[in-house]
């Protein structure tokens, strides 16, 4: 997909239909549509200098007790999981707003994996599934690529 | 996502909304909201019985909203969210600061124990 907010409604089109046509449970499906949208809306927002269209590649792999999200982006170098914690203050009075997409995602999925390669953002999200709903084989899905990049 | 006005009066707002409460949804919708509950500086109800998912955009719209109102020293309340909004909820750390009741009259006796 493109660095653009607008592209955000079809992206989540194409994640319900893959994982509906993989019966994945209510709480994958949570899980799966919130990592994608923290982490591809703080790319958009923030991974970039420029006004230049920028290809966000994004995988979906349903393999027998897990799924697993993938992105890969070419923006500024950002590792989440070097973020700190938010404000998670109870007293609403002094409760900061900011961070809480990450920390989100970081509570929700069971494992997350980051590394930087050759100039390139490769964040892995992994969210495992009971192994009554395994599928026959592994099957991927990838987001459509931006075009002209 | 979506927005209903379940009930103004001069003594209280009482929203519903509905749909994703993510980064689209809070764009398209978030003046409205604000415009029929922050606005109006009155004890809301946000009914969220019918949001199917929520991001931290739509926590930050109900965490903003709840502090205005308790700058004006209201309440507001959030009604019968889904068990995983709720889940997202409770890992942001909304539910001690912002209560949550079962229904509309349960919201009500909360904000009656001001």
């Amino acid at each position: 997909m493109c660095n653009a907010l607008n592209e955000l409604p079809r992206l989540n089109q194409s994640v319900q239909s893959f994982l509906q046509q993989h019966e994945a449970p209510p709480p994958a499906v949570f899980a799966a549509n919130l990592a994608l949208e923290e982490m591809i809306t703080n790319i958009i927002k923030y991974g970039y200098d420029d006004s230049l269209s920028h290809d966000i590649r994004i995988t979906l792999t349903r393999e027998p007790g897990r799924l697993t999200v993938r992105i890969e982006d070419d923006g500024h170098e950002f590792n989440p999981l070097s973020q700190p914690p938010p404000d998670t203050s109870p007293q609403i009075e002094k409760r900061k707003i900011g961070g809480l997409g990450i920390h989100l995602v970081r509570r929700t999925v069971d494992a997350m994996w980051y590394r930087r390669r050759e100039g390139r953002n490769l964040l892995e999200m992994i969210i495992r599934l009971p192994s009554d709903t395994e599928p026959a084989a592994p099957s991927t899905s990838n987001a459509g690529s931006c075009p002209g990049t | 996502m979506g927005l209903i006005i379940v009930q103004e009066t001069s003594e209280l707002s009482h929203v519903a909304l509905s749909g994703r409460l993510d980064a689209p949804g809070v764009e398209e919708l978030e003046e409205e909201f604000f415009a029929h509950t922050e606005s109006r500086r009155l004890p809301a109800l946000v009914d969220m019985s019918a949001v199917t998912f929520i991001a931290s955009m739509g926590i930050r719209m109900l965490i903003r909203c709840a502090q205005a109102l308790h700058h004006a020293e209201v309440r507001m309340v959030l009604i019968n969210p889904q068990p995983l909004v709720k889940n997202a909820l409770d890992t942001a750390g909304i539910t001690p600061m912002i209560h949550i009741a079962s229904d509309a009259i349960q919201a009500l006796a909360q904000l009656a124990d001001e």
